[in-house]
């Protein structure tokens, strides 16, 4: 293999692997008792991205609690501000690993690697990336109601708590 | 763009696998119920294992992991779980029961099964066809592994786009010589062209000497080599009218080098059947000093010989190179006892006055991977406007790609370039550099080497035919599966009676060519564009 595409795998790899979720996403056999709300990606009309527990929902806002340098913040996004967002309800299955091992497994296929080569390393490539994708729903699969079934309270948050002191 | 068969199976197997790890509608799995009846209606409805989570209106979640029931007498949930507080610390964990009007939300969750169901089945075909293959090619190494060093004037292309093959038949030191491949016509736009020389087999390259030919062109020029190694400038020509062959009309594979070859499968009885090609052309404006340019290469025909000749050698291999060095009629019996019976790419032209074809000479040159262009003048005086050729050759032997009549005006001598400049991986090798310029040194170049050679081509801007030469021998290695085909009584017959050996093998070639020959070649592209063809 020439080097180029050997690191544009390479690559690939690397950034798939870093495709994992959050530790307060549940691994996939766990979800139906996990405590926490679900894990959310969003990107704003304005550019701003935003990503964390997902708290609750209501008809005009999201509320998401974030976590930069291990400080705990709930933030309010109006619903209408939203461009799109990504929910990871599961830790994703990491297939990287097939890329490498297929791909060089061909070496054995002499001039049949010219062919076999891409072809495995572009099916374990959309096996990797639908594996990281997996457990996910965005905006174009669900609506802002069925949303808040992700949430951390699915009733919306109980108007007793002090939303400051939800960590 | 066309696509090949294989091209296309690997298409839709690629497209296969896309299909079947595509999940386009998600599932949802959980459910919300803000009253008890609607939850205990569901539950009953469902036969599968429903989980449920309490969401209480204080904000804490109770969550059912093996047993519920719901208490409609006293409106309580009962069962075994966890319970957590709004931050989602542990408060509890065993027997549960609340109150069914402090609970703000039910929710329910079927258990996820077989999500990556179709992700592993893909894998797992894919590993499967996998392990075919590299069976395959491990017990069919002759099928999968090429053989001899590869040149490429565009370092970026694949052995399906190799412009020349070095030295094809020099398997051992004592059969080392030196091999011209026609480049074709090559526009040097600045004074220097550079060649990469590729070792993509399992084999140690043992290279003496790599060279440049190149003769300027007028306009409407070429210049051809022989199978004699001579060179002859040429002009005019013409170009194939018609063609037959045992499968009827095959003029559009002969007429482009295009790389759409004619080619015929061996004979089941007879590795050494011959067969015949009438070609003719018409409008021969000047029949006088005419010769036959052709295209070709072999199939895989001799590469299965080396293969199983070493196979026959078995443990013994080292033994008999040792004898093969040592010993110049095992040598000369080695290299042409078969070649002699495979026989060459004969040439007669039809002598109307005789009623009679006359035989001209053969081409032969070793080779499944580069076409070889090369020219055979006509020794017979031919007359008339319509000139009528015939080809006879082995039947499975070889692929021709196109063939052409031109005139030849004279025969030039060669200059032979050196090389000025070698690199390896882009960075100046001057020991390799010495090697090849030494008379009794070798550059050693081992599988996935790569060497560029660079050559000062005087006179530039300016259009060149251009051969290269290359001189040399190869070590091919041993595989252990090799061993296992041990069989001296084999090899003694292939070298001592090659006719009756090619009888013999017939069968275990028609099973190797009907499993390997016809998806390996027609894998090849073929609607790339080949600049560096001659038209």
């Amino acid at each position: 293999m020439e080097p180029k595409p050997l690191i544009l795998i390479l690559l690939l790899i690397s950034f798939i692997s870093s495709c994992s979720a959050p530790k307060y996403v549940p691994k996939l056999e766990e979800v139906p008792f996990s405590a926490y709300g679900s894990h959310i990606e969003i990107k704003q009309l304005s550019g701003a991205e935003i990503e964390g527990e997902l708290i609750a929902v209501d008809s005009k806002t999201l509320f998401v609690l974030t976590a930069a340098d291990s400080i705990k913040k709930l933030h309010n996004l109006p619903v209408s501000d939203i461009e799109k967002f990504k929910l990871t309800y599961a830790q994703p299955k990491s297939y990287a690993w097939t890329i490498p091992v297929y791909t060089l497994s061909t070496v054995s296929h002499g001039y049949f690697a010219l062919f076999t080569a891409p072809v495995n390393a572009v099916v374990t490539s959309v096996v990797t990336a639908r594996g990281a994708n997996a457990f996910t729903y965005n905006e174009q699969v669900m609506s802002y109601e069925e949303l808040s079934k992700f949430a951390r309270f699915p009733q919306g948050i109980p108007p007793k708590i002090d939303r400051a002191s939800i960590r | 763009m066309k696509k090949s068969y294989f091209s296309c199976m690997m298409g839709l197997l690629a497209a296969f696998f896309l299909l079947i790890t595509c999940s386009p509608n998600p599932f949802f799995f959980r459910s919300n119920y803000t009253d008890t009846n609607s939850l205990i209606h569901q539950r009953e409805k469902l036969q599968e294992e429903q989980f449920l989570k309490a969401h209480l209106k204080n904000g804490e979640v109770h969550i059912f992991r093996e047993m519920w029931a719901v208490d409609t007498i006293q409106d309580l949930v009962i069962g075994k779980g966890s319970s957590y507080d709004f931050n989602r610390k542990k408060i509890s964990e065993g027997q549960i029961s609340i109150q069914i009007d402090s609970v703000a939300i039910f929710e329910t969750n079927s258990k996820l099964e077989g999500t990556e169901k179709k992700r592993i089945r893909a894998l797992g075909i894919l590993a499967g066809v996998d392990v075919a293959i590299g069976v395959f090619c491990l017990t069919n190494p002759k099928a999968c592994f090429g053989s001899c060093p590869t040149f490429y004037i565009d370092a970026q292309d694949n052995f399906h786009y190799a412009d020349a093959e070095g030295f094809s038949t020099a398997i051992s030191p004592s059969m080392e010589y030196s091999d011209i491949d026609a480049l074709n016509p090559q526009f040097i736009n600045e004074n220097s062209f550079s060649i990469t020389m590729k070792n993509e087999a399992l084999e140690t390259h043992v290279v003496n000497s790599v060279n440049l030919i190149a003769f300027p062109l007028q306009k409407d020029e070429r210049v051809h080599q022989s199978p004699q190694d001579e060179f002859y400038l040429c002009r005019n020509i013409y170009s194939l009218k018609k063609a037959v062959g045992k499968e009827g009309e095959i003029t559009g594979l002969l007429q482009q080098a295009d790389r759409k070859e004619r080619f015929s499968l061996a004979d089941e009885e007879n590795l050494s059947s011959r067969e015949e090609i009438f070609l003719t052309f018409e409008d021969v404006k000047k029949p006088e000093s005419l010769g036959l340019s052709l295209s070709f290469r072999q199939t895989l025909m001799t590469t299965y010989f080396i293969y199983s000749a070493m196979g026959y050698m078995g443990d013994e291999v080292g033994d008999i190179f040792a004898r093969i060095e040592t010993s110049d009629s095992t040598a000369e019996k080695l290299k042409n006892g078969i070649k002699k019976e495979l026989g060459k790419i004969d040439i007669y032209v039809w002598n109307p006055k005789k009623e009679d074809w006359e035989f001209q000479a053969g081409f032969y040159e070793t080779g499944p991977i580069a076409f070889n262009r090369q020219i055979l003048p006509f020794s017979s005086s031919v007359t008339g406007e319509e000139i009528k050729v015939k080809l006879v050759l082995n039947k499975g032997l070889w692929r021709l790609d196109q063939v052409e009549l031109t005139n030849i005006v004279k025969k030039v001598e060669p200059e032979v370039l050196d090389v000025c400049e070698v690199k390896k991986k882009g960075i100046t090798d001057a020991v390799a550099k010495a090697e090849i310029l030494g008379d009794e040194r070798y550059l050693i170049s081992m599988p996935g080497n790569e060497y560029q050679f660079i050559f000062e081509v005087p006179g530039a801007p300016q259009e060149y035919e251009l051969f290269l030469v290359s001189g040399g021998y190869y070590i091919e290695w041993m595989r252990e599966s090799w061993i296992k085909e041990k069989d001296i009584l084999k090899l003694k017959q292939m070298v001592d009676n090659p006719s009756r050996y090619l009888k013999e093998e017939a069968k275990s070639y028609k099973e190797y060519e009907r499993s390997m020959e016809q998806e390996f070649w027609n894998s090849k592209i073929d609607t790339k564009n080949f600049p560096h063809y001659g038209t």
